[in-house]
């Protein structure tokens, strides 16, 4: 666990990450800013917010999408949303 | 004495684009086709989702240019739209409701709420007497959220089964807010 974030919730944003770009996980830093991958825009934004919205079960809130900067911060929100 | 209402056209460039308020000869059917388009009209909340030629021009004609406005977002060298400000103002309190659209699907998600939203909304508050601008967006609608987190708007509120969306059920909203000089 680094951060308090699990590894698993890492390679799970990673992933969602992947699919909204088309780029492969591996080729994604956790820590580069969305908004400097290449491709990005508000449609891969768009497509990110609906497949954490189905990873995390509910709507996503503006607060959250406002601390969404990079996969590190996706995958906090599925820690936090996801534990038991 | 009766005061007269002053008829006072939007106009502004904005880099590559010039927005502009629209006249019902602007009315084309590439508007008609992006409204009518099951993305934009979701985001947009045009329940009848039907426009056509006459549809529009109608809708167009309805703004009056003092206290409805409907800007459209012409990039510079074209003559139809590839989107739209839509700007209601309530000059008692100096509020404007404002909403953005874009009709032009390959201009969806390419920025140009991002690149226009500040500029648009200090003409109506410089120039317009306007003291604050809401915009309402609906809970799901991802893209604009995304959008509004990164401008100068501040979540204000969250309205429960404000309006009905397409397929006839309530949806929330959120109210986001510009107050001037914020």
């Amino acid at each position: 666990m680094t951060d308090g974030v699990t590894q698993k919730a890492i390679e799970q944003a990673l992933q969602l990450v992947s699919r909204s770009f088309g780029q492969p996980a591996s080729a994604i830093d956790p820590d580069t800013k969305l908004v400097d991958l290449q491709d990005f825009d508000s449609l891969a934004m768009e497509e990110i917010l609906m497949e954490l919205e189905s990873v995390i079960g509910k709507p996503v809130e503006p607060d959250l999408i406002a601390q969404m900067e990079t996969a590190r911060d996706i995958a906090r929100i599925i820690e936090l949303h996801t534990q038991s | 004495m009766k005061l007269q209402r002053r008829v006072r056209p939007f106009s502004l460039d904005i880099g590559g684009l010039h927005l502009r308020s629209m006249r019902a000869s602007d009315a084309c059917q590439s508007m008609v086709d992006g409204l009518n388009h099951t993305k934009v009209a979701r985001a947009i909340n045009f329940v009848d989702g039907e426009f056509n030629i006459e549809k529009l021009r109608a809708f167009i004609s309805g703004f009056d240019n003092v206290q409805r406005y409907l800007v459209g977002i012409f990039p510079k060298g074209r003559t139809t739209p590839v989107g739209f400000y839509r700007v209601e103002i309530g000059p008692r309190h100096k509020t404007a409701h404002l909403m953005v659209a874009v009709t032009d699907i390959g201009w969806l998600g390419k920025g140009l709420f991002h690149a226009t939203c500040d500029a648009v909304c200090n003409e109506f508050f410089e120039r317009r007497d306007v003291e604050k601008i809401t915009s309402h967006v609906n809970t799901r609608n991802y893209m604009m959220l995304a959008h509004m987190t990164t401008t100068r708007f501040k979540l204000e509120g969250k309205l429960r089964k404000e309006v009905i969306g397409p397929g006839g059920e309530r949806l929330d909203q959120y109210i986001f807010s510009w107050v001037k000089g914020e």
